[in-house]
């Protein structure tokens, strides 16, 4: 009767195995350290335009939106306090590392599903090299040490671009809208907002490879990996993000 | 070890993917020199086989000996170095296609850390092995700019640079022309005679294996010429399997093949029938 769940049970099993194994071979003996450089570049500095680009705009869109609601109060001048707050808190975490599941889990999944389907992945086995070791390990540390990077980057710029539209359309003066901003941020909200994308890199990485080492099934496979990577990635993203905001969020009251 | 010990042997194995079953229950010994051609339709079980004796698969039940030692239960760290006294061509060629066609023939030579070879060293056999296939000239090339046909004979260089007592080839020859099946199969008897290398070919094609039987590389000539039969079934180290859902449903030489009476097993015989041109 339970048959049903027989599939998705195993197949939670093999991803938390897959996890436990990465973990445990960060520190066996051969590490693959420009394997680990490689998908730094690929990852960070490949990802930047498109984190710099999202940061940005959401940060001056809701420095848009909540300056109409704060003035029904006559509290224009906090809009640097919620700009600053959601940013770091929420949106800056979130929005990253949605990008970079767009971009890498489906990039994970698509690289590794295809050397599995060409047998690649076997013939690295046959051939004396540990998948996951070579493959997985990288790409996991990679994105767990470029992701909160990447999320600082995408705060800032979306503080930034909330300033740009608190200065030249709704005309607060750069004073009130910094240091409003600055004294709004509390040690807690860093880090939440540094534990977010730092929890969210491994569930990308290893969804992303998971799926990739998964494949089966010629090319039509490699892109049922590719979607199912990019859609699971994002929806442990929202999932993750609620848990650890109940967290801090109990913690405070 | 005594040379009679069995190179590969599989006791009753079974494996199960829990939908179907890729082995089903099979036994058979593999002894050193000796050549193998496991015939049998798409799916019937060739590359779980030889997946199996690889430890790329585990076994359900059922035992697996390699170079006499039982491999059965070996961990997956446990089995590298079982592994790199093999030798092995895959049937999606299994090239890493980030690395240069000289790099994907060293790949086994530099992995092996407990004793490297000089890189110079390292070199010398890549080239022989390349020259040995005639790619001696692409070395620097990466694998998507050949042909499949130059793919497969680099699989081949890469099989065979560790000079590996047992080789298995799975499917050298699938979806390839004619003259380059003939070339491919060429060099896979030239390699057996040269290196006297236990070979292993998973095939749907019945000729693979006539040529192997049938066939043989005169080092002094350096050319491929027919064997000097004793007798009808030409050389009796090379055997003939025909699988059938993961069953061993036949095991015997050449002429024997040619005799039996079962449908399944009479098709690989008529090749020329087969409108798939298998
Ligand atoms: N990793 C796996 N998981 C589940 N089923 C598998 C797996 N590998 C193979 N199978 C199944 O086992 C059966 C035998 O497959 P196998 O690849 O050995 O066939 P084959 O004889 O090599 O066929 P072909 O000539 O097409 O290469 C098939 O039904 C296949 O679907
Ligand atoms: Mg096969």
């Amino acid at each position: 009767m339970l048959d049903f769940l027989k599939g998705p049970v195993f197949a939670i099993q093999e991803f938390f195995l897959l996890g436990a194994k990465a973990v445990k071979n960060i520190f066996r003996r051969p590490f693959y350290w420009s394997d680990l450089f490689v998908q730094m570049d690929i990852i960070g500095v490949g990802s930047l335009p498109i984190v710099l680009l999202t940061g940005f705009f959401s940060g001056a869109v809701m420095a848009l939106q909540m300056a109409r609601a704060l003035s029904n109060y006559g509290a224009k001048e906090q809009t640097g306090v919620v700009v600053a707050i959601t940013l770091v808190r929420e949106m800056g975490p979130a929005l990253t590392s949605l990008m970079v599941a767009g971009r890498n889990a489906s990039g994970m999944a698509s690289e590794l599903g295809s050397m599995k389907v060409t047998e690649q992945i076997d013939a690295m086995r046959a051939l004396g090299t540990d998948p996951v070791q070579k493959l997985v390990v990288p790409r996991m540390l990679a994105t767990a040490i470029t992701l909160p990077l990447l999320t600082i980057i995408a705060d800032f710029v979306g503080i930034f671009g909330g300033y740009l539209v608190a200065a030249g359309i709704l005309g607060l003066t750069g004073t009130q809208y910094w240091t409003s901003a600055w004294r709004a941020i509390e040690y807690s909200d860093i880090l939440q907002g540094l534990l977010k994308p730092f929890v969210f890199a491994f569930a990308i990485s290893l969804v992303g490879c998971y799926y990739g080492l998964n494949a089966s099934g010629g090319t039509q496979g490699v892109g049922r990996a590719t979607t199912q990577a990019v859609v699971m990635a994002s929806v442990l993203i929202f999932i993750l993000t609620f848990f650890i905001t109940k967290l801090f969020v109990g913690e405070v009251y | 070890m005594s040379s009679d010990a069995p190179i590969l042997e599989f006791q009753q194995v079974t494996v199960d993917f829990g939908d179907s079953l890729g082995l089903d229950n099979v036994s058979f010994q593999v002894r050193e020199g000796d050549a193998r051609i496991i015939l049998g339709a798409a799916g019937s079980g060739k590359s779980v086989l030889l997946k199996t004796a690889l430890g790329l698969l585990r076994p359900t039940s059922g035992r697996v000996r390699v170079f006499g030692e039982d491999v059965t239960d070996l961990n997956e760290s446990a089995w590298f170095p079982v592994r790199r006294k093999l030798g092995v061509l895959f049937q999606e060629g299994g090239l890493f296609d980030s690395l240069t066609i000289a790099e994907n023939v060293a790949y086994p030579l530099e992995n092996n850390r407990k004793d490297p070879l000089p890189s110079t060293d390292v070199f010398q056999r890549v080239k022989e092995a390349l020259e040995f296939v005639e790619l001696g000239h692409t070395l620097d090339k990466v694998p998507s700019e050949l042909s499949g046909g130059m793919r497969r004979r680099v699989g081949i260089a890469r099989a065979m640079v560790t000079k590996p007592r047992l080789t298995l080839y799975d499917s050298p020859t699938a979806g390839l022309d004619p003259m380059t099946s003939y070339t491919i199969v060429a060099l896979i008897t030239k390699e057996r005679c040269v290196h006297n290398t236990t070979t292993m070919i998973a095939t749907h094609r019945y000729q693979d294996g006539h040529f192997l039987a049938n066939y043989t590389y005169n080092g002094q000539t350096q050319s491929i010429e027919p064997r000097r039969h004793h007798g009808e079934d030409g050389d009796a180290s090379t055997r003939f399997w025909v699988m059938r859902e993961g069953r061993l449903v036949f095991d015997g030489t050449q002429s024997e093949l040619g005799r039996v009476d079962d449908p399944y097993v009479a098709k690989f015989m008529k090749p020329r029938m087969d409108c798939n041109g298998n």
